[in-house]
């Protein structure tokens, strides 16, 4: 098998980084793994205190999202002195735009670093070449103060052992008081970042604002005289979607096969779940020939688009917006990017569907991945851990702060401009905001769109309906070595037999005979580990 | 040169250069398999220029590839421009291609050089080595650690020195230089040339085809490299224009993963399409100077003679 560049940085990580730094890096977890979950446990998380000086206009509860309506006439400024030390700041990250100017043509970063108190020197990579630049760069023993780790890195626990401060005195229970924006921070999201029985970083919050459902473009549906599409069955699901598609036309119902949305139809878990201390794989569950059956079905009608398969997320979205495809599986978050896209002038409308069981009632809708990356510090850092938890704590201060509104819109004038009191961006603004500091912390998303109010309203309306019927990922906060280390590839092996399935190359059946190799070639000791991490969690 | 001569049976057949014309039924049918092979070429060219220059709305209309734009606008390439950020590195990737590829040059042909001279002592050993390193590249992290260890990081050089001798083009160079009569270099000797001065004012002016080709490999290995300054360029102030134009383009997977509101968005397609225009169209322009040269120059050390 040829070894790419990346299978070869994911897997010769650990070794290289032994050989050249002369510290056994990865050693940690392999050497202490036994009792590692149940000292994870014992680890008090810190304590949660919500700030209560925003009032939102759409209150949301731990898993729904705030929403606000328009953003609030005078924001509060919430911390009055500067974080920084005097002293610069290195920070290596991913940013999700194209590259920012850099900080001597860039406004927004001129101030960010007077109002931190400390130069912030960033070192970016973009989102899929940030695992090549961080392996290389650990390898080479070469760790900036301020680390973002993606959270499907190879071996943390070890990683973060050897190379990152252990924040656990400053932040546990009740010592995060002292930094009250990271104590806003729902205690889920520091599960994520507890290894070897410590806590070793700050939590980049997602959750709800990742779950995915099937968007829909309501202003063309509505033109079809479907004003509020709702099936009930798989069935309606499925005649809605054809309904949608006039292929001679160029047109089709899904931007991709909905497939997600199926196997949440079925009750299929979402990842792993967790029964009795059994855990079981989504792969594993009895419905999923039904769910690819299902899947193959819509792609023998037509009512995909038929470059699904090849195309990347960019065409998805251009057919979405271009009105080419009514409906497209995605999250909250890309629910805003259309709006921001939009070129089909002020008719443009999205929204979102429910998921319906298959046959009838209520589905079970996936919770979006917790984390987006655990913020560590490096352990060679000149700067205390006070000093960097400061800056960490600035980032987080949330939605309706002043500090808020000049971190993600920046300065009044040049990178928005104000309707009412809502910021809208400039392209400036766009640009030369996007250096990925939202990487080093962020509060929990508000559910917010200037100037369109309906947009949030929506939102939350879909997010409370669906919120108690969110299933979890069981293996979060649990950690297993071969999941750490396989996971990626045998996923990757999975989904492209799936793809295979549903496209009609490959018969249904394969996928029984495919969730025996991966049970051999990892599913099954990744299933173990977990069961015993879980065991050990649940016994202390 | 053109001339007609007489078959016995047959009606004269014109024969262009030595070699008998085809009847025109095969002379249209291979023109219409040139003129098939060219669309395939042009088409997709004319899409991207026509893309990079077309509204949004019409490309989002069309599902992402316009051929024939409703009107004409350059915003792409405005915002391409507006931030000064591919500017600089334009003229970071222009210093890099010129500077990199003199320094290539000059260390390829001296090394070439003296490995080509008979009697060099020295010379099996050497080209061992360079032959090494054409079978066993040494790996990123152990590169990584020697740019470190050399103090080249977040230095420009760093994108020029660790790239400067590629074994390939020595083996290519001193391959034409074998090649050349010795009697040339001989009689200069005779005259009281030194072996700089032969190689300097003899055996480089017979290798302009040569040195042509492994310029334009080299210019067009610096010109499109991109890995080297996201591993060895913190400040991305000094990175060259493939890796920025990369994140314009890289970034377009991620749909979805971006955050609310304010995050950037994935690229529209005419940005795209600029950035394809803009990356390629300086070594279009040099393409064809170097051409004449090409095919001699490709052949070296390939052919024996």
């Amino acid at each position: 098998m040829p070894v790419s560049r990346r299978r070869f940085l994911g897997g010769g990580l650990a070794a290289a980084a032994v050989a050249v730094t002369g510290t056994p890096l990865l050693a940690g977890c392999a050497s202490d793994k036994k009792g590692t979950a149940a000292a994870n446990l014992a680890v008090k998380l810190p304590t949660y205190t919500r700030y209560g000086e925003i009032k939102p206009d759409l209150p949301g509860t731990d898993v729904v999202l705030d929403g606000f309506l328009k953003y609030p006439a005078n924001p509060i400024k919430a911390i009055s002195e500067a974080p920084g030390d005097g002293k610069p700041i290195t920070f290596l990250t991913n940013i999700p735009g194209a590259i920012p100017p850099s900080v001597d043509k860039n406004q927004f970063w001129q101030k960010l670093n007077e109002r931190l108190g400390s130069e912030l020197q960033i070192s970016m990579a973009s989102n899929d070449e940030y695992k090549d630049k961080f392996a290389t760069r650990i390898a080479g023993g070469d760790l900036p103060d301020i680390i973002n780790i993606p959270v499907d890195t190879v071996q943390i626990p070890g990683l973060v052992k050897a190379k990152c401060m252990d924040l656990t005195e400053q932040l546990s229970g009740d010592a995060v008081s002292k930094y009250p924006f990271l104590a806003n921070i729902p205690t889920e999201y520091w599960k994520g970042c507890v290894f070897n029985g410590a806590i070793y970083g700050v939590p980049v919050p997602r959750g709800m604002s990742r779950t995915s459902l099937p968007l829909y473009r309501a202003d063309l549906l509505a033109a079809k005289g479907i004003k509020d599409p709702a099936p009930k069955t798989f069935q309606e699901f499925f005649d809605l979607a054809k309904e949608l598609t006039a292929a001679k036309q160029n047109k089709w119902a899904w931007t991709r096969v909905p497939l997600s949305t199926i196997r949440q139809m079925l009750s299929i878990p979402n990842v792993w779940k967790e029964d009795g201390g059994k855990f079981t794989s989504m792969y594993e569950h009895e419905a999923q020939l039904d769910a690819l059956e299902a899947g193959r079905k819509m792609v023998a009608a037509g009512v995909v688009n038929p470059d699904a398969f090849n195309d990347k997320a960019s065409a998805r979205k251009q057919w979405f917006n271009g009105g080419i495809a009514a409906f497209d599986y995605d999250s909250f978050v890309a629910w805003n990017q259309y709006y921001s896209d939009n070129t089909a002038g002020p008719a443009f409308s999205v929204n979102m569907l429910d998921v319906p069981g298959f046959d009838g009632g209520a589905g079970a809708p996936w919770m979006g991945a917790a984390l987006n990356n655990v913020t560590s510090f490096s352990k060679n850092s000149k700067h205390s851990a006070d000093t960097l938890l400061k800056i960490a704590n600035w980032m987080a201060a949330p939605f309706g702060t002043e500090e808020y509104l000049f971190r993600k819109y920046g300065i009044a004038g040049r990178h928005y401009t104000l309707q009412g009191t809502d910021p809208v961006p400039t392209k400036v603004g766009v640009v030369e905001t996007g250096i990925g500091v939202q990487y080093i912390s962020d509060s929990a998303l508000a559910l917010y769109w200037a100037g369109k109010p309906d947009v949030p309203q929506n939102q939350h309306t879909i997010q409370t309906k669906v919120a108690p019927r969110l299933t979890y990922d069981a293996s979060y906060g649990l950690y297993s070595d071969t999941q750490s280390k396989k996971q990626t590839q045998l996923s990757k092996t999975m989904l492209d037999l799936e793809n295979q399935i549903v496209q009609g190359k490959k018969p249904v059946s394969d996928w029984t005979a495919a969730v025996q190799t991966w049970r051999s070639s990892g599913g099954d000791t990744m299933r173990t580990e977990l069961e015993q991490a879980h065991t050990e969690a649940a016994g202390k | 040169m053109t001339q007609t001569i007489v078959a016995r049976s047959r009606a004269p057949r014109k024969i262009v250069q030595g070699v008998p014309m085809a009847s025109w039924p095969m002379r249209v049918f291979k023109g219409l398999v040139l003129l098939v092979f060219c669309a395939v070429v042009i088409i997709p060219f004319v899409g991207v220029i026509s893309t990079s220059v077309a509204p949004n709305k019409q490309i989002n209309e069309s599902g992402g590839l316009v051929l024939f734009p409703d009107s004409v606008n350059f915003g792409a390439y405005e915002s391409l421009f507006a931030g000064g950020v591919v500017t600089q590195a334009l003229f970071i990737s222009i210093f890099v291609t010129v500077v990199g590829t003199l320094l290539s040059l000059t260390v390829s042909c001296l090394l070439a050089y003296a490995l080509s001279r008979p009697g060099f002592a020295a010379g099996r050993p050497i080209l061992l080595v360079v032959l090494f390193s054409m079978l066993f590249s040494p790996g990123i992290i152990p590169t990584y650690l020697v740019v470190k260890g050399a103090g080249l990081l977040d230095s420009i050089w760093a994108l020029i020195v660790p790239t400067m001798v590629s074994a390939f083009n020595v083996i290519v160079l001193r391959a034409f230089f074998m090649n050349l009569p010795n009697e040339i270099t001989e009689s200069a000797r005779i005259d009281g040339a030194g072996e700089l001065k032969t190689f300097v004012h003899i055996v480089l002016p017979l290798s302009k085809a040569v040195l042509s080709v492994i310029g334009l490999f080299y210019a067009v290995a610096y010109w499109n490299a991109f890995f080297s300054a996201l591993l060895y360029l913190n400040d991305s102030k000094l990175w060259p224009l493939q890796l920025v134009l990369r994140t314009y383009v890289i970034n377009d997977t991620q749909l979805g993963s971006a955050e609310l509101g304010t995050e950037l968005l994935p690229p529209q397609a005419s940005i795209q399409m600029a950035i394809l225009v803009v990356s390629i169209v300086p070594i279009l322009i040099i393409y064809p100077f170097l051409q004449r040269h090409f095919a001699k120059g490709v052949l070296t050390g390939a052919v024996k003679g």
